[in-house]
């Protein structure tokens, strides 16, 4: 009721001092004007009964709202909390912006922010904005609990207030906590895991819990959907519920001075919150949004990782601000988990909501308040709380740095997500996310390959059972180990053992250095770069004196016993043998396998000749 | 005097003040209205696309919609075959899509030529049928009505079907499909 009354009076006195002032600042009038635009049409008419305010009486909310009076004068130190309210209108800006353009489902979630981010206008700007607006929510509230601790405006009679802003804070945790999860890449994925693996150990209702808030026993479209409504309506309008009880309370005990200045200087000082204390938020805010972006701008963004993936292992890492219980964790073995996971937070927020009753004299003595030596302990508390969590998080980060497998995993991860984010430019899959990789020309290969060839050819997983192969087992193609696998046996199962051509050749019954030296003369026709030049002069001494010669010519046009050899292992050499395996070049009348190469269309062939190429290569870096 | 300063400072912070806020406001509205306006405009990449086999260049490549043995003739009696228009490789925002149905077509055959139809009414883009009892077009919306050549015959509707270039290559028919704007007396593709 009083804060109603306040503003009330104030819209009687201010008009008054305003029209008063007037006829004395004709000269002003520019930047008066410049201001009405802001207030609205009817100001113009220097009568307070315009056609808007007589309807609505806008102009007492605006008063109420702007002539809250500043006790003992603005301060620099009072910013903290219009720097929060300025942080969160722009989460839900850049919040109401990625809705319009996220999809929160499993198979799209990946795929649309993957859009947002690299295809979209801005979108890396956006959705940076919005990422790194969490983090700053989260420094902006420390420094104004370490504001508000400091002037010791925790105390009575603003308990309730300090409670709602410890509230406020944990809803900030639920929001990171939920987004996190809906990019639906791998880092959000595995981090979220671990959050809800620890909620399903809470005593008794655990389970049941975990499966509520993800849809089910497992992560799925649920998942998304349940975090996404959490996320953007359940939390938000929790939020502005609290928000608003949070700015009702401070506006009915204003602003804490600090403990020093009288009461008489205070009341001499009192100034209201427009224009000055206003102007101080708004500069701070200026400052603190052109930091966000320049922050935003210099990293482009935060990173988008690769689609998740349940069956690729992740180094699961929270966002920053929840690296302290993250590390807590790592010291409360198995079952003690939970103490860790729930406890710590409760003991926490417990000890910091009990902080406004710690000191003596806290319930005699009145607003004016105690000077900080005098809340020593209050304050401990307080810096024990924050400390142990700088601690903590300090402690998780030299862990990381230390981690040499740890810095390796997230360079590949990130190699991941390039690759990954790069594939999704030319449009996701509808099976969506991982299916992402199908875009690769070489995934696209190991398809043909295992629509038109596996039938008869094994490589990798794929091909047919032991009765049913025909072929030779294609893995690592023409890599040097394969060359000398087949020199050696030629008619073993995993060559020509089951196809016509058996018999056809001979072992090669060089052994050691010798048969190095072939196996290198026979690798280097593909005209690879990699070769030992010695090695491949010997090597095509030994083709010659041990009749290789004799049935494989090497000119690319004369047929013989056995397939030409110019270019052996080269693209060009699979290609044709693909179109016309039963060109005298290749395996002439003796040839069993059908001219795939002829079905498939150029694209198709050129990819399948990637993938069955990069057999070499793959076999070759793991040498 | 003091009052003067006072009130000329004050006037001054407003100033300062409502720079300051349009400043704030400016900062995010100007990327907001990029961002939200970004699907409007060409996407970016989209030459590397247009390479590409069903990017929106392609787009209005023709597609195969029916065996020209199952077309009806017209002339005959017959009554005009509704066919889907079924496209691959289109982008829908993040997805590549293998086959999607664009929408579908009346075709005949009319004076031993064929002649494909739009079945969406140009009035406000209901799907029309086809009516054997009376052998005219209807669209259930609002009723117009329009002859088997696609000729309005009366009802809201602002002009004649859309008609659509169709032809044959080895007994398949093929449509090439577009859009138009609705509720216009001419017919402007979308």
């Amino acid at each position: 009721m009083a804060a109603v009354k306040t503003p009330e009076s104030n819209s009687a006195s201010a008009p008054e001092s305003k029209s008063a002032s007037a006829p004395e600042s004709k000269s002003a009038s520019a930047p008066e004007s410049s201001h009405a635009a802001s207030g609205d049409a009817a100001e113009d008419s220097d009568s307070d009964d315009g056609w808007l305010q007589q309807r609505t009486g806008y102009r007492a909310l605006l008063r109420s709202l702007l002539d809250h009076p500043v006790s003992g004068g603005p301060r620099f130190a009072y910013v903290f909390g219009s720097l929060l309210l300025i942080a969160l209108c722009n989460q839900v800006l850049t919040g109401a912006l990625l809705m319009a353009f996220y999809a929160p489902s499993a198979t799209d979630a990946w795929a649309s922010v993957a859009y947002i981010q690299d295809q979209l206008w801005l979108g890396w700007l956006v959705r940076g904005l919005h990422s790194s607006g969490a983090s700053l929510l989260i420094i902006g509230v420390v420094l104004h609990m370490v504001q508000v601790a400091i002037y010791g405006a925790y105390r009575a009679p603003r308990e309730v207030n300090w409670w709602t802003g410890l509230l406020l804070a944990l809803l900030l945790f639920g929001f990171a906590l939920t987004g996190y999860l809906l990019p639906w890449d791998q880092k959000g994925y595995w981090a979220t895991q671990v959050a809800t693996t620890l909620l399903g150990a809470t005593p008794l209702i655990g389970s049941t819990l975990q499966q509520l808030v993800q849809g089910g026993k497992a992560y799925g479209n649920l998942t998304l959907t349940h975090f996404y409504s959490l996320h953007v309506f359940v939390l938000p309008v929790c939020l502005l519920a609290l928000v608003v009880l949070h700015l009702a309370l401070f506006r009915r005990h204003g602003v804490t001075p600090l403990w020093r200045r009288g009461a008489d200087e205070l009341a001499r000082t009192t100034e209201p919150f427009w224009p000055r204390q206003a102007v101080y938020d708004l500069a701070a805010g200026t400052l603190m949004i052109a930091a966000l972006f320049v922050s935003v701008v210099r990293t482009h963004g935060v990173e988008l990782g690769a689609p998740a993936d349940p069956s690729v292992a992740y180094d699961a890492r929270p966002e920053w601000y929840f690296l302290p219980l993250f590390q807590l964790l790592k010291y409360f073995p198995g079952s003690l988990e939970i103490v860790a996971a729930l406890g710590a937070p409760l003991v926490f927020l417990g000890a910091l909501s009990l902080m406004p009753w710690l000191d003596r004299g806290s319930a005699t003595l009145g607003p004016a308040g105690l000077s900080a030596a005098q809340r020593v302990r209050s304050l401990a508390v307080f810096a024990l709380c924050l400390g142990g969590v700088a601690l903590l998080s300090g402690l998780a980060r030299r862990d990381d740095a230390r981690n040499a497998s740890f810095r390796r995993h997230q360079a590949d991860a990130h190699a991941q997500a390039v690759r990954a984010r790069t594939l999704a430019l030319q449009g996701v899959p509808v099976a969506g996310g991982i299916a992402v990789y199908e875009n690769d020309p070489l995934e696209q290969g190991r398809k043909l390959f295992a629509e038109h060839c596996a039938g008869c050819h094994r490589l990798d997983r794929m091909g047919p059972s032991d009765e049913d192969q025909k072929g030779p087992t294609l893995n690592r193609l023409f890599s040097r180990g394969y060359i000398e696998a087949f020199l050696r046996a030629p008619d073993s199962p995993a060559f020509y053992g089951k196809s016509p051509l058996r018999g056809g050749m001979k072992p090669v019954e060089l052994v050691g250095p010798e048969l190095t030296d072939l196996v290198e003369y026979v690798y280097s026709l593909a005209g690879s770069k990699d070769v030992d030049a010695a090695k491949v002069a010997r090597g095509q001494v030994l083709f010659e004196d041990k009749n290789c010669d004799l049935c494989h010519e090497r000119d690319g046009k004369t047929g013989g016993q056995g397939p030409n050899l110019l270019g052996y292992g080269s693209e060009a050499w699979l290609r044709g043998f693909l179109l016309a395996p039963a060109s005298i070049t290749y395996y002439g009348d003796k040839n069993d396998m059908p001219a795939f190469g002829k079905k498939l269309s150029d694209g198709e062939m050129s990819r399948l000749l990637m993938f069955l190429l990069a057999q070499r290569a793959a076999s070759n870096s793991a040498h | 005097m003091g009052e003067l300063q006072s009130s000329e400072r004050r006037s001054a912070l407003r100033v300062v003040g409502g720079i300051l806020l349009s400043a704030l406001g400016l900062a995010w509205a100007i990327p907001a209205a990029l961002f939200a306006t970004s699907p409007v405009r060409r996407r970016r990449g989209s030459t590397s696309d247009a390479k590409q086999p069903g990017s929106e260049e392609d787009r209005a490549t023709s597609v195969p919609i029916a065996s020209l043995s199952e077309v009806p003739d017209l002339d005959q009696g017959g009554e005009p075959l509704r066919a889907a228009v079924v496209a691959s490789g289109l982008r829908d925002a993040w997805n590549r899509l293998d086959q999607t149905k664009l929408g579908s077509v009346f075709v005949g055959k009319r004076a031993g030529a064929l002649t494909a139809l739009s079945a969406t009414c140009p009035h406000a883009g209901c799907g029309i049928d086809y009516d054997g009892s009376r052998r005219q077009f209807v669209c259930p919306c609002h009723n117009s009505a329009f002859s088997i050549d696609g000729q309005r015959i009366s009802g809201p509707a602002p002009r004649d079907m859309d008609r659509l270039d169709v032809s044959e290559k080895g007994g398949t028919v093929f449509c090439q499909f577009q859009r138009f704007r609705l509720a216009l007396k001419n017919k402007v593709p979308v």
